[in-house]
């Protein structure tokens, strides 16, 4: 069980300020050299004829090897829970995309989300427990993405994609799904709601599609 | 110090005029053709960019039909890397080169010369499209299968891109081929391997990598072609992911090749700018063949979300990418430092390659973390990424290019006034164009989409980066303005305004047709005249 | 003699010209059109640049006088454009595979004599 939100922020944390700070290093850098070396006319002496410092440079690499070992590893850790695979227990929902809209069914529940090309679908989940998924393509390629929760799939053709996600708050995300791998001519307007129920919420909206009211 | 003989002269030929330069073997003139074929599709293709961030500036449709779009952006992207970029890199080497390394020719000129036609037929081709019913190509500058098989993509116009794609691949492999068995065979006498210029060596291994990795591209599109016409090839997932592989094996090379040579005209002119060698030219080297090695084995991470790839291997070899990153910037900071620094137009635009680049590289690295990658691939972060690389690398190294040998090649001398002003434009227009795209894409905008709903800050997003559009348009007139100035007034540059440091400095601007009349300085390292300087220097 | 080249082309542009007039008004051909013109457009440039250039003229008459000028190779653009014609060809018809293969065939041989005048004059 992860909430792949909470670990896509966790390494966003490790990653944006290096990469700020990096950034920042060489614009800092870059001015000051320009302007602390810049020609002048009344200039003595000559520009430095050092052009080589093989110590320096390979303890440089030695740090720039650890960035990147440190870097692998938070990366391997969290890549390690996002990737657990599904749990087999709790609610089950197949995901099937086809050209342009979605379809959700919960096997478990006999129940189907139907989608059209003009009215997206709702995936509706419970709060706070994984939620098991299976991803299939019908026609192209396509992807299933949820923003809120930082993570997308790969819809292929023939392949089916099995994941796990949590949906830690309830609440209803409108358009908070999207295919984002371009599929052809509505590629723009494929996309689902997101609707998260607390669990008893849920339980009583699974009995109530299951006696035929309204998605 | 041992003057050298000039490579054999041969004789003279009649003046050539326009005719005779379309099917010159003279690397000179050969270059200068495919230099202006590809810098005439960098425009058309940017014509297409800003017809799509018009229409993106506000929500709804205004300009453009759902197809027309889809057609620009697969027009767009296909344009700028195989008619472009990849052509102008090669065109650079096809000019350069020899004279870098002290020759009279490009070897087996006559076979870059048919892949100069055969650059300008693919790109008419792959436009040809434009006047069919259906329209160009409309699946993406990549074209998965199956999206591009013929039920969801009938049109001709996509049959035509392939043609053009498999014409500019083989053209691409045929110069690379020319330009590395030039600098194997024609290097002037004392000029070993490591006594190669800077951007010689850049060209090395962009060439090393058009070779290994562009056929896989051939092999893709040649394939995709089959599939469309006679069915059979591509089946299944396994077909969609072969495709995938056989497209990102050269899809992911494609982006250094067009980027080492222009890191290359940077290092050159932050070296003659900062009036010291280039620093640190050993470990350069050897990174510049580590980057290209690692290069050829990253391309997973464009699959990081198919569930297909070891992500833990492709994610290593990425973040790797790193490590000799950051050796070039160590060695470019170095040259500078104690340096003398004159803020010449090629050295504003190499340092601006710096500090773009580095948002490049850096967004890079973050995408080469799965976990983060699930969340902005295929979104509108990446754009940003790499049009921070492509533009803020590629495009800016090309303009320090420019500027930089602009004398060299045409005898006169460009605007410093008009360059600075092209040079801040392009900065300002530039950031304000792709810097909003990262928000965008955290915030969840795919990519490839032709509008997007109203009534969020997605607006306000896309309307700056539309107005940045506009700013980069501007940029780019100005320095066509100061082309057509500079032809006009033709200031007499010298054989070396800037106090070069490389061979081709030591001879006429233009150079004569043998490149080097008269005896070559002696090569003792990889920057010849610098050597002459600190000498005349030592003993003044 | 130098003007003989670009009437033809002014001629063969003019025939293509109105081929491509009369698939768009009475039969609507777009994809036809779709070469037509281009086609019509090059030969019009190339009409244009040898007809009408006297310095072009004189340089073309020059440059097809084989090793007339070892800086130029017609041959190897031709080469270019035939392989440009035998690709297109696999989309527009078994003709265009067919002219870009002959065109090529004579590129090769032009190639050849090329080479062989090289290392002659070696």
């Amino acid at each position: 069980m992860t909430d792949t939100r909470h670990d896509y922020d966790a390494l966003a944390r490790l990653y944006l300020p290096i990469a700020a700070a990096v950034v920042l290093l060489v614009l800092l850098l870059v001015v000051a050299f320009a302007w602390r070396y810049r020609a002048r006319p009344a200039q003595e002496g000559r520009p430095s004829r050092v052009s080589s410092a093989p110590r320096t440079e390979a303890l440089y690499v030695l740090v720039l090897v650890a960035v990147a070992a440190l870097l692998l590893w938070r990366t391997f850790t969290v890549e390690a829970r996002t990737d657990r695979g599904v749990t087999g227990a709790g609610v089950q929902v197949d995901v099937t995309a086809a050209k342009w809209h979605w379809r959700f069914e919960y096997p478990r529940a006999g129940i189907v989300q139907r989608g059209t090309d003009e009215h997206p679908p709702t995936l509706v989940v419970p709060a706070g427990r994984p939620v098991d998924f299976s991803l299939r393509a019908l026609d192209v390629i396509h992807a299933f993405w949820i923003p809120e929760r930082r993570f997308k799939r790969d819809a292929t053709p023939g392949y089916t994609s099995r994941f796990s996600l949590v949906f830690p708050r309830a609440g209803f995300w409108r358009d908070g799904g999207e295919c984002s791998e371009f599929c052809g001519l509505r590629h723009a307007w494929m996309r689902f709601h997101v609707r998260v129920l607390p669990p008893d919420a849920f339980a009583r909206w699974v009995r109530a599609r299951r006696s035929g009211a309204a998605a | 110090m041992t003057a050298v003989d000039a490579p054999r002269t041969r004789v003279a030929p009649p003046r050539r005029g326009l005719v005779g330069t379309l099917a010159s073997t003279d690397h000179k003139a050969l270059g200068a053709g495919l230099f202006a074929t590809a810098f005439a599709f960098f425009l058309a293709a940017g014509v297409l960019a800003l017809l799509m961030r018009f229409e993106l500036a506000r929500p709804h449709l205004q300009l453009l039909t759902l197809h027309g779009y889809d057609e620009l952006f697969t027009l767009h992207g296909s344009t700028m890397f195989y008619l472009f970029a990849t052509p102008i890199a090669l065109a650079a080497g096809v000019y350069l080169v020899p004279l870098q390394i002290g020759a009279a020719r490009l070897r087996w000129a006559r076979l870059a010369l048919a892949a100069w036609w055969m650059t300008i037929g693919g790109g008419l081709t792959m436009w040809l499209g434009f006047l069919t019913e259906q329209g160009a190509a409309d699946v993406g500058w990549y074209a998965y299968w199956p999206l591009s098989d013929m039920p969801s993509s009938p049109s001709v116009g996509t049959d035509y891109w392939i043609v053009g794609v498999l014409l500019a691949a083989a053209a691409a492999i045929a110069l690379a081929a020319c330009v590395l068995a030039t600098i194997v065979t024609e290097r002037a006498p004392g000029m070993t391997m490591l006594r190669l210029p800077v951007f010689c060596w850049t060209m090395v291994v962009s060439c090393l990598m058009v070779l290994t990795a562009f056929p896989a591209l051939i092999v893709a599109m040649g394939l995709l072609l089959a599939q469309r016409q006679w069915g059979g090839v591509y089946s299944g997932s396994a077909g969609a992911f072969d495709y995938q592989h056989l497209f990102w094996f050269f899809g992911h090379p494609v982006v250094y090749v067009v980027f080492f040579p222009f890191l290359g005209a940077v290092a050159e002119a932050i070296a003659t700018f900062s009036g010291r060698r280039w620093f640190g030219y050993k470990p350069f080297v050897v990174s510049l063949l580590l980057f290209a090695a690692l290069s050829m084995s990253v391309w997973g991470h464009h699959m990081f979300t198919t569930s297909a790839v070891e992500n833990r291997y492709f994610s290593l070899t990425s973040t790797a990418l790193l490590v000799p990153a950051g050796v070039e910037y160590f060695d470019a900071l170095a040259t500078m430092w104690r340096g003398r620094i004159r803020l010449a137009t090629p050295m504003l635009f190499a340092l601006g390659f710096l500090v773009l680049f580095a948002i490049g590289g850096t967004t890079g690295i973050w995408v080469a973390s799965p976990p983060l990658d699930y969340h902005v691939t295929d979104s509108y972060f990446v754009v940003a990424h790499f049009h921070y690389t492509l533009f803020g690398g590629s495009v800016m190294g090309l303009f320090t290019a420019i500027y930089l040998w602009w004398p060299k090649v045409t005898g006169t001398l460009l605007s410093e006034r008009l360059g600075r002003w092209h040079f801040w434009l392009t900065m300002i227009g530039m950031n304000l164009t792709f810097f909003p795209l990262f928000f965008l894409g955290w915030d969840g905008m795919p990519r490839r989409v032709a509008d997007y709903a109203p009534g969020t800050s997605w607006s306000t997003l896309n309307a700056l980066s539309s107005a940045g559009s506009a700013l980069l348009a501007a940029s780019v007139l100005v320095f066509l303005w100061n082309v057509r100035r500079s032809w006009r007034r033709r200031a007499p540059a010298g054989p070396d305004p800037w106090g070069g440091q490389t061979l081709e400095w030591a001879t006429d601007s233009p150079p004569p047709r043998e490149n080097f009349t008269g005896a070559l300085p002696a090569v003792r390292s990889f920057a010849p005249l610098q050597d002459l300087r600190e000498a005349a220097e030592a003993s003044a | 003699m130098s003007g003989r080249p670009g009437v033809a082309f002014l001629v063969w542009a003019a025939l293509l010209g109105l081929l491509a007039a009369v698939l768009w008004a009475v039969f609507a051909e777009l994809d036809r059109l779709s070469v037509l013109m281009p086609a019509f457009a090059v030969a019009l440039t190339a009409a244009l640049a040898l007809g009408g250039w006297r310095a072009a003229r004189r340089a073309a008459a020059r440059a097809f006088a084989p090793q007339a000028d070892p800086d130029t190779s017609w041959p190897a653009v031709l080469a270019g454009i035939s392989l440009v014609l035998v690709l297109l060809g696999l989309e527009v018809g078994t003709f265009l595979i067919f002219i870009g293969g002959g065109l090529f065939v004579a590129a090769a041989g032009g190639l050849a004599r090329e080479w062989r005048a090289e290392r002659r004059a070696r």
